[in-house]
């Protein structure tokens, strides 16, 4: 075992000590005390089969998130350590026990079986459906508290709109498939999946990377401007979409999905506060590399075969044009001066 | 239900402002401003500021009809900035010069600098490319383009780029971030943990990080700086800050979150990240400069740092952080760069 697994043995330690005796003031400050010293020792490598994996940042965030929300919670009075949920403690600090390579390699036999389809033809059964969604616990519904709210609340989810998209559970953003480089939904809290991004700036961010393979993938499709356009096939567009899907479903950084406080989310402002917001893959960050390689593609797979399951579905199917380029101006007319 | 989740319903209109890229130029800042129409397309302002005690002056300059990727200086202070459509526009007097077309005034706005465009092609060794820029960055020799499929090129004059160095790899995305140069070499930095090094006078090479190989192909490099003794200070996803001097390269600092700009500002250096402004003292530490602002690329304009606000107040609104530090004043102001 590794040190840095034993400093997080300390620390679960000393919550427990901590969550016995909450009157305990001697406790409740050496918890505070060994968060404090550990909040920055991460566990930098583990060990598969005999062999020591380094762990990289991206496979960090969860805890580093984890330990955010915890620092938060000590350093406002009105709340004390029996606040925290065991699984933030669990998430913040991991023992080696609870890497569970069991769970790991279960997931990547899947993925590699899930990578054998076909997107374009494969139909899934059910189980490995669910199996992956529970993986995923997607992002999309993690969003800005209001979105959530209502996506809870809208019992219209199913409804089609082949414009809209194939609602809420998967990334290919529906301005995606149309081609569009004008995705909403990622400008403001209120709006947001990604709360935090815009999509033309943040060169290095997923969303910038997103945005520019769509413009890339566009551009390649479009080929010598000189020449009259060619509508791609939907397939075609897609087949692309998978390349970009992959990458950024094996880069994206793994967090857990947690809350914090044992009351849960009771509103917007606990909830901006004290949620820890996740893109979990299984055992986030204690894969390597070549695993996490196998989830994303095969993350990105089962999305795009739902995906065309419901553009099939919503009589639009694969072998359909899709019309990227009709809309493009031949004259331009100048916007409007903005207001400065 | 009336429940209306449909991410793509515009605001105001239609029109949403999002800032691009900024950079300095002749002392004053310049931003580049995305604007989405209602059908989706992208168009771009250039927008030039001047900070006026605690007001930041704002004069748009000229309007293009396709997405700004990047925006730079010359040594001269002159701007150029490149779109997706392959157009290198700048305010440079080229009107005698063969080629260039000079870009139509916005009638709404008068005494403005004169604009020039002209289209660019990408020939590589085997003929002209299908590319998208990333990045600029003017050298001695030209101004160096980075592109979304991993390859620099050099622009002097003409109408077209050569190709400068491949780091193309088929089946791995992601392009070029960022070029920077330091007082004795240029620096590439980008996905698959790009890290390509030119010394004055010398060619293009590769330089391994302080990862395991296995690794290297998930790093993603975001953005660097020239630090305190002439090497390469630079960001990468997830937070480390990575040290190049010559070909040995170290991490020397982990800073606690997404950063996405890393500037020197009145003699200290500072990244900015999704979760504030973090200094680097050099020392290992991070320090917390200001805590939970989201910032994007950042830039030292002399008595402030200004950085993307990566969640401006609205949809409708480019907006930066501008942090404001001279003798008798120390502020953190969010002006408005223009909104719809």
């Amino acid at each position: 075992m590794n040190s840095s697994f034993a400093a997080m043995t300390l620390m679960r330690n000393a919550y427990e000590a901590a969550l016995r005796a909450p009157s305990d003031a001697v406790a409740q400050a050496a918890f505070v005390a060994a968060h404090q010293a550990q909040q920055h020792t991460f566990v930098d490598s583990f060990d598969v089969a005999g062999i020591t994996y380094p762990r990289t940042d991206g496979h960090t965030l969860s805890e580093r998130e984890a330990r955010e929300v915890i620092s938060r919670i000590l350093s406002n009075p009105a709340y004390s350590v029996s606040d925290l949920r065991p699984s933030v403690i669990e998430a913040a600090y991991p023992l080696q026990a609870d890497v569970l390579r069991a769970e790991i390699e279960a997931t990547v036999a899947r993925a590699d079986k899930i990578n054998g389809l076909d997107w374009r033809t494969d139909a899934l059964d059910a189980s490995t459906k669910q199996a992956m969604r529970e993986l995923l616990r997607m992002p999309t519904l993690a969003g800005g508290y209001k979105i959530i709210s209502q996506v809870r609340s809208a019992a219209n989810a199913q409804v089609l709109n082949i414009y809209r998209g194939y609602d809420a559970d998967h990334l290919i953003p529906d301005k995606a498939l149309r081609g569009s480089l004008h995705r909403g939904q990622s400008f403001s809290l209120d709006q947001s999946y990604a709360t935090f991004m815009q999509d033309s700036q943040n060169r290095g961010s997923q969303h910038k990377f997103v945005t520019d393979a769509q413009k890339h993938t566009r551009k390649r499709l479009r080929g010598d401007p000189t020449l009259l356009a060619k509508n791609p096939t939907t397939g075609e567009y897609l087949e692309h979409v998978l390349e970009w899907m992959t990458h950024v479903y094996t880069t994206a950084d793994l967090g857990v999905d947690v809350a914090v406080r044992n009351s849960g989310l009771a509103n917007s402002d606990e909830f901006k506060r004290f949620n820890v917001k996740g893109f979990a893959l299984a055992q986030a960050g204690f894969m390597t590399w070549n695993e996490r390689k196998s989830v994303g593609r095969a993350v990105a797979m089962v999305l795009l075969i739902e995906a065309r399951e419901f553009y099939t579905a919503a009589g639009w199917p694969m072998d359909r044009e899709l019309p990227l380029f009709y809309d493009v101006p031949s004259t331009v007319t100048q916007q409007p001066v903005p207001v400065t | 239900m009336s429940d209306d989740i449909n991410p793509s319903t515009p605001a105001h209109g239609g029109r949403r402002y999002q800032l691009a890229d900024l950079t300095m130029a002749a002392g004053v800042p310049w931003f580049a401003v995305h604007v989405s129409d209602e059908s989706g397309h992208t168009s771009s302002w250039i927008i030039r500021g001047e900070l006026d005690g605690e007001h930041l002056r704002l004069q748009p300059q000229v309007w293009v009809p396709d997405a700004i990727q990047a925006i730079v200086s010359d040594s001269d202070g002159q701007v150029w900035a490149i779109t997706s459509e392959d157009e290198l526009i700048t305010n440079t007097d080229l009107g005698q010069v063969a080629g260039w077309r000079q870009v139509t005034p916005h009638p709404q706005l008068n005494a403005r600098d004169e604009w020039y465009s002209r289209t660019l092609g990408y020939v590589a060794t085997d003929g002209q490319s299908v590319e998208l820029a990333e990045c600029l960055c003017w050298a001695s020799d030209g101004l160096l383009i980075g592109t979304f499929s991993r390859r620099l090129y050099r622009w002097t004059s003409g109408d077209v780029a050569r190709l400068e160095h491949d780091d193309h790899i088929v089946g791995t995305l992601g392009g070029v971030n960022n070029i920077v140069q330091t007082q004795d070499a240029i620096y590439a930095l980008g996905y698959a943990g790009l890290i390509l090094r030119r010394p004055v006078g010398g060619t293009w090479h590769r330089i391994d990080g302080p990862w395991p190989t296995e690794a290297g192909a998930f790093i993603n490099m975001i953005a660097g700086v020239e630090g305190p003794r002439g090497e390469l200070w630079a960001i990468a996803a997830g937070g480390s800050v990575v040290s190049v001097a010559g070909d040995v390269t170290r991490t020397i600092a982990q800073v606690p979150g997404e950063p996405l700009g890393i500037t020197r500002f009145q003699r200290q250096w500072f990244v900015s990240t999704l979760d504030g402004c973090y200094e680097l003292p050099g020392d290992g530490d991070t320090v917390l400069i200001k805590r939970d602002i989201l910032m994007g690329k950042s830039i030292d304009a002399g008595n402030c740092l200004i950085a993307v606000d990566a969640e401006p107040q609205h949809a409708d609104h480019a907006q930066v952080h501008l942090w404001l530090r001279t003798r008798n004043r120390d502020a953190w102001l969010r002006p408005i760069i223009c909104r719809a």
